[in-house]
């Protein structure tokens, strides 16, 4: 069996976030309270994944605007983002608006991954005007939609379709190690999001790379929140301690199990991806962390704070699949 | 005795509480010295959250007497499955049999316990003191090795008959 890294690097910059007055959105620890006027920009390319992503102040009318008006190119945690947060202000009582990108691609696939779909069904508008050349393009199979994850069924169905998905496109080992490694970002996207409306994920298949890029979003409580629910973690003050922790062996927000049993999901996660080579990307509050790893080196974690402070957790996980040596 | 998981894909702890549920009500049945062993044939893909809330904490139980003194076997594990059981035990140190069809080797412990039982299933029933002097350890060293082994269920232990019950016979557990 291949050795696992012995060791992690870890980087943790404590840039604050510059709260917006009144457009922050967390309230009481463990709570999430949604602003009534602001306007998420969703500007070029993968903008989730950006430490630029902004968040600014709109016109005080009562409103969320997700402005795709410029988006270039989204990856699935864009699009699972977007869904969870405007699904869960929409069920809030926040008049919320989706503002479809310009460019004809940009909008195409958005629509091809059911993004309109699931805002329309969460009760949130559509603004801008459907082309022709945007509407939705059956495509091959190499993509799973936007999916709403609620309960067992939803999960048990995305996590089949996603192993068939790769097992077909890439190869049955990559689809199994695939596998374990979502299902530890589904684990806490069900398990500890506290999320009213549950989560969000999508994925994009790559078969002549042999990649796979999957995006898991909720916005629930997010990770500080549920660190803090462990006494042991109450040392954990703002978003880029509690993220930076978060991917650490044994630290876990569940305060009913013997110390030490819990807390090993994203080492579990992490063991796989450094058979292959693999970037995680998350967010969570006003933090931002990339974990990269890669064979034969140690993991490497860099966990900033940002500007933009978003609701519960969204994760990015990209991975090249090398040929299995075992 | 088996106990066969028919899940191809096993995701969350919730996944592993329901297995290790079952067979713990079908383990109610169950009189020391069983074999159990666990099928994991269909299994394409587990993670390592339902390996932990199934196996993980079934043989931590075992271990602790909270179930039958059964022995388990596990089987029909692909190369990923067993590599996630093994990652999984080791961290609990814990350990199982498993019987890939080619042999039967030890999922979990350590170094210690792998090399013992590497030995142990090359006889498949010892005594003691046949291991003692190929692994060049002393008798209650490799006395706390097999003890390990047989309260968590890897090892079989019984008294041996041939020496009126004054010695204790080991054996590998097989599947029927």
């Amino acid at each position: 069996m291949p050795t696992p890294p012995t060791s992690h690097c870890s980087r943790v910059q404590r840039a604050q976030a510059r709260p917006l007055g009144h457009v922050g959105i967390t309230g009481h620890e463990g709570t999430t309270r949604h602003p009534v006027c602001l306007i998420i920009n969703l500007h070029g390319r993968s903008p989730t994944k950006s430490r630029d992503l902004r968040i600014t102040g709109g016109a005080d009318d009562g409103t969320a605007a997700f402005d795709a008006t410029s988006l270039e190119f989204s990856c699935p945690m864009d699009l699972a983002a977007t869904a969870a947060w405007a699904a869960s202000c929409a069920a809030s009582g926040v008049d919320t608006r989706f503002r479809q990108p310009s460019d004809d691609k940009a909008a195409s696939y958005a629509r091809r991954m059911d993004l309109h779909q699931h805002l329309e069904h969460a009760g949130v508008r559509i603004d801008g005007t459907t082309r022709r050349s945007q509407h939705r393009n059956n495509r091959t199979d190499s993509l799973i939609e936007v999916t709403a994850i609620t309960g067992s069924a939803d999960l048990e169905a995305f996590v089949d379709r996603t192993f068939t998905l790769v097992e077909k496109r890439i190869g049955n080992r990559e689809a199994r190690a695939n596998h374990v490694m979502i299902g530890e970002l589904l684990e806490n996207a069900i398990t500890h999001a506290e999320s009213p409306v549950g989560a969000y994920a999508a994925a994009q298949v790559y078969p002549t790379k042999k990649r796979i890029e999957v995006g898991i979003a909720d916005a629930g409580v997010g990770i500080r929140a549920h660190l803090r629910r462990n006494p042991s973690n109450k040392a954990i003050k703002d978003d880029i301690a509690a993220i930076g922790r978060a991917v650490e062996e044994g630290v876990t927000g569940v305060t009913d199990a013997p110390p030490g049993e819990r807390g090993r999901g994203f080492t579990n996660l992490l063991e796989i991806a450094s058979q292959h080579g693999a970037t995680l990307v998350m967010r969570s509050g006003s933090a931002r962390a990339t974990v990269t790893a890669r064979p034969n080196r140690p993991t490497n974690t860099y966990a900033a704070g940002t500007h933009a402070q978003v609701p519960g957790t969204w994760a990015s996980l990209a991975v090249t699949f090398r040929h299995p040596t075992t | 005795m088996k106990f066969s998981v028919t899940d191809k894909l096993l995701t969350l702890r919730d996944d592993g509480k329901r297995l290790r549920e079952a067979l713990e009500a079908e383990l109610v049945a169950a009189r020391p010295g069983d074999i159990v062993e666990i099928s994991f044939h269909k299994v394409q893909a587990i993670t390592g959250s339902a390996t932990d809330e199934f196996l993980g904490k079934l043989l931590t139980a075992r271990a602790a007497s909270d179930i039958p003194d059964v022995a388990f076997v596990l089987t029909g594990l692909n190369p990923d499955v067993a590599f996630e059981v093994n990652l999984c035990l080791t961290h609990r140190k814990a350990a199982a049999a498993w019987n890939s069809g080619k042999g039967t080797s030890l999922l979990g412990g350590d170094e210690f316990l792998k090399a013992t039982f590497e030995h142990a299933a090359r006889h498949g029933e010892f005594i003691a003191t046949d291991l003692a002097q190929e692994l060049s350890v002393t008798p209650q060293n490799l006395n706390n090795r097999l003890k390990r082994l047989v309260s968590g269920g890897a090892l079989i232990r019984e008294r041996d008959s041939r020496a009126n019950g004054k010695q204790f016979v080991y054996r590998i557990p097989e599947p029927a």
